[in-house]
């Protein structure tokens, strides 16, 4: 991987023909015109805390199944291009609901909220003190006559007044439940690490905007949203569902490999790894010397991380993590296992003279030259 | 100007102008405005350029600019955290060309900048300078700064 990879995608980004044609009309006017923000097709209102009083929008979980064994099974749901080609509905969100509904407790004393588009309440929501997830309903004002199968929006989240980061560069998503029309689930997820960490009930103000309602993920939206929808709750973190490992977490290492596990919990494993300096030092000598393609040419270093089976687990997409020893960490789908496998590979290569490393993940088979591999005992 | 030479400069222009607006904003609306008001304002701007270099640097330094604008703006203070990437306008044709195209747009919104201005565009250090309006040193830094954050995210740490 490298620059040219970004080049080949900017390569294929090019503004649309109704841009070139709203630019020529408004190059001869004498007066300036105020170009609208596509946007806001409404104007951006302070946070609405109304009752919900929209025509056909019942937020009321449509599905007998609670909100995170929907998400659960959403990640077991595919939709096809016009190819006839197979997708997840969702590609965007690959937590493990499955693990995470157990422990999540449903929000009984929150109002749905509303835009003049939307509509939507928090069902559920997991906290572990770090982790917070929250499953959402969500269904559009106008019956869903625009036959949206997928929404997007942007989440901002407050706890306790306290602005948070967001984690997952995707925001919120929801898909339309299965054999409803105008019923959606959806989930964000945030990680609050350090002293962001939750210790106690906390009030929680979870803002949604921008929300673009598409009939699949890829797909044109059928209906933008701009104004927020503002929902408030309380959470009460469930502590003991963290396997905290300590500030400074575990560590296995090996010539300089190393790999790090900071928590372990139902909805992730948030770790770490990493390799030798001098692997850094001849990438960015290549780069600095103006070898474009330097991760073509150095050894390119990998972490994988594998359970007691040998089975591949999974990065979860997510912005990294700051962690309190200054480190950044990323997710992963959570394990029950007792020691881990970390193999090192080399990305610039599918093999080399010491073999490959060879693993099934979300883009299909992969396989990287064999650099070397150790144990990290999770019991010690 | 009339109406054939504004087509000849936008059309000479604007994938290039777009391309850096999307680079910052990450959305096609906010990039496309953007592009909008900047060949607006060159089209009521009476400058004779040297040649095609310089006329495209006023241009992406004038989009650089009204970059800068929208991102002091009420809405985005407000938002501008959460402002996921514009799927719908990207394709990849790999997983590698997904992998980086994310990790250059999670950066800061300063740090896409340049990096796209130094490897997309190719522009010199001191020329990168001049679009966006800071010293060479400054520049330096941030693309030392961008780096060290896309190693972190493509190869220190897990594969995602």
């Amino acid at each position: 991987m490298n620059m040219s990879d970004y080049r080949k995608v900017t390569d294929r980004i090019y503004p649309s023909d109704k841009c070139r044609e709203e630019v020529m009309n408004m190059r001869s006017d004498n007066k300036r015109k105020k170009i609208k923000h596509r946007h806001t097709g409404k104007a951006v209102a302070a946070i609405a805390v109304a009752v919900v009083a929209a025509c056909g929008g019942t937020v009321a979980a449509a599905a007998k199944l609670g909100a995170f064994e929907r998400l659960s099974l959403k990640n077991t749901r595919t939709v096809t291009n016009t190819a006839g080609d197979e997708f997840p509905i969702d590609k965007f969100d690959k937590n493990d609901y499955a693990s995470i509904a157990p422990a999540a407790v449903d929000v009984d004393d929150t109002e749905p909220q509303t835009n003049e588009d939307i509509t939507i309440s928090i069902e559920s929501v997991y906290c572990d003190g770090q982790e917070l997830i929250f499953a959402l309903n969500g269904s559009l004002n106008n019956g869903n006559s625009v036959g949206a199968g997928y929404i997007s929006c942007r989440a901002t989240l407050y706890v306790n007044g306290k602005y948070q980061e967001p984690i997952n560069p995707y925001g919120c998503s929801f898909v339309i439940d299965e054999d409803e029309e105008n019923s959606f689930t959806g989930s964000v997820t945030y990680i609050l690490t350090g002293k962001n960490k939750i210790t106690e009930t906390s009030d929680i103000e979870l803002n949604l905007a921008g929300f673009n309602a598409r009939e699949k993920y890829w797909t044109d939206p059928l209906l933008e949203s701009e104004a927020p929808v503002s929902l408030r709750t309380q959470v009460k973190p469930n502590l003991s569902l963290v396997r905290d490992f300590g500030e400074n977490g575990i560590t296995a290492e090996k010539d300089g490999f190393y790999f790090t596990v900071y928590s372990i919990s139902p909805a992730m494993m948030l770790c770490h790894g990493g390799y030798p300096e001098s692997y850094d030092i001849a990438m960015q000598e290549e780069i600095e010397n103006g070898t474009e393609d330097g991760y073509c040419h150095a050894v390119h270093p990998l972490v994988f991380v594998f359970d007691e089976d040998g089975n591949y687990i999974e990065g979860l997409p997510m912005n990294p993590i700051d962690m309190p020893d200054g480190e950044l960490a990323s997710a992963c789908v959570s394990t029950d296992s007792k020691t881990l496998t970390i193999k090192v590979g080399d990305k610039n290569c599918q093999s080399n003279e010491n073999g490959s490393i060879e693993f099934d993940d979300q883009y299909g088979h992969q396989s990287f030259g064999y650099i070397t591999e150790f144990t990290l005992d999770l019991d010690e | 100007m009339n109406d054939v030479q504004m087509a000849l400069i936008y059309d000479k222009y604007s994938s290039a102008v777009y391309r850096a607006a999307f680079a910052y904003c990450r959305n096609a609306a906010d990039a496309e405005d953007i592009t909008q008001e900047t060949f607006i304002k060159r089209f009521r701007t009476d400058i004779d350029f040297p040649d095609d270099k310089a006329e495209k640097a006023w241009l992406m330094k004038v989009a650089a600019n009204k970059c800068k604008d929208l991102f002091r703006s009420a809405r985005y203070r407000y938002f501008y955290n959460s402002v996921p990437l514009d799927e719908a306008n990207l394709v990849y044709e790999s997983p590698e060309e997904s992998t980086v195209y994310h990790a250059v747009m999670e950066l800061p919104p300063k740090y896409r900048l340049v990096i796209h201005l130094y490897y997309y565009e190719g522009y010199s250090v001191t020329e990168t300078a001049k679009i966006i309006g800071r010293s060479e040193t400054a520049v330096q830094t941030q693309l030392y700064r961008a780096r060290k954050l896309l190693k972190e995210a493509l190869g220190k740490g897990m594969y995602l």
